[in-house]
């Protein structure tokens, strides 16, 4: 079913919990992975998407169609992932800190690259980004999205996501590369 | 793979080729069923939950429906039977304020014997002074005139009227009466 077809659904009463069954199916899987990349914990994205989906329940009826569905859909999750990062800003950084110093001596191992260990630094560098540096490196790396799709999520100019990106692998990279 | 995945991995590689060979290795997982039993758990909080408040919002306006009914009915009804007097006072109150003080006065004047006059006393429509007037008029007048024979009295006022209308008069009204020197005088007492 295409998103239209969603939409025509969900405006007639009649169908309208139809309609959003059938969102959900097409869309939960997709956007669990967008915010289980954000937040990184499998709970935390749990929580996280499913408070996303009462959003779009209840602030569909009122939806424009200004933007195209797949971009409004994000738009919520991503905005409720950043939301819940900023809540935990304290006890991810204490995590982080902690991580540091934990994985310092793995970093030195010829093998680490193989490890889980090494997977959970990657995943701790992108928890460092910046909110926006890290949506666009979820959003292009992980989500595959083009630039075009990204712009009308976020707002920013392809240039600007461009940019963002950029500096994104390059911390990261420098947050798994230096000691 | 398709296209755009086939730009991100160029794209990547060419910023940081040592990224691009962890990222291929980062996987994540996710319980076994965890997504039949996502599904079902957003469709609770949503279209599930809303079904239910509607039949919340069905059933506390039905039974506020009722218990409108229910205290309308018993506050009706118990005016009725615990405070029939109230209703009635209100309609005569309601009686009495449409009329004139003249008929008013001709009603008391031709029914006094007919209504309750406690129940005037206590409606505070017939007052000392209106039983006085009416005593100047029927009793003291005659007595006044000389006319007030044995034979009027038991005619023309009936002895019960008279003490009734003694009987509300208070003590006060009573000595005033009996102090009034211009009655005595017109008496030749």
């Amino acid at each position: 079913m295409t998103d239209q077809e969603i939409l025509q659904l969900f405006r007639n009463n009649s169908t309208r919990d139809k309609a959003f069954s059938e969102l959900v199916k097409v869309y939960s899987k997709k956007l669990y992975w967008h915010v289980r990349r954000m937040v990184t914990d499998h709970d935390d994205a749990n929580d996280v998407v499913q408070n996303a989906f009462i959003k779009i329940w209840k602030g569909l009826p009122n939806f424009k169609e200004e933007s195209a569905l797949y971009t409004w859909l994000y738009r919520i999750a991503s905005n409720e992932a950043i939301t819940f990062i900023n809540l935990n800003k304290k006890r991810s950084s204490v995590q982080l800190a902690t991580a540091e110093y934990d994985l310092g001596e793995t970093i030195q191992d010829e093998v680490w690259m193989d490890s889980e260990a090494a997977i959970k630094k990657l995943q701790l560098a992108i928890e460092a980004l910046p909110d926006k540096q890290r949506q666009v490196f979820v959003m292009r790396y992980y989500d595959e999205m083009k630039y075009e799709e990204m712009q009308a999520i976020l707002g920013t100019s392809v240039g600007a996501l461009k940019a963002s990106f950029h500096h994104a692998v390059k911390k990261v990279e420098n947050f798994l590369t230096v000691d | 793979m398709n296209n755009e995945k086939q730009n991100i991995e160029n794209e990547l590689n060419e910023i940081s080729p040592f990224l691009k060979n962890i990222l291929q290795r980062d996987e994540m997982n996710v319980p076994d069923g965890y997504f039949e039993e996502l599904e079902k758990n957003i469709l609770q909080k949503t279209v599930e939950s809303n079904k239910k408040e509607k039949i919340i919002l069905f059933k506390s306006w039905y039974a506020y429906a009722v218990s409108a009914v229910a205290i309308l009915a018993i506050t009706f009804f118990g005016i009725r039977l615990l405070k029939p007097e109230t209703v009635k006072m209100g309609s005569f109150e309601e009686q009495i304020a449409s009329l004139s003080d003249a008929e008013i006065e001709t009603m008391i004047a031709e029914n006094i014997t007919e209504i309750e006059t406690d129940l005037l006393f206590e409606t505070e429509y017939i007052t000392n002074e209106v039983v006085e007037d009416k005593f100047l008029e029927d009793v003291r007048q005659p007595i006044i005139k000389n006319e007030l024979t044995d034979e009027k009295i038991n005619s023309g006022i009936p002895a019960e009227k008279i003490d009734a209308l003694f009987e509300q008069l208070d003590d006060e009204t009573i000595n005033d009466l009996l102090n009034d020197e211009s009655l005595f005088e017109d008496l030749g007492l």
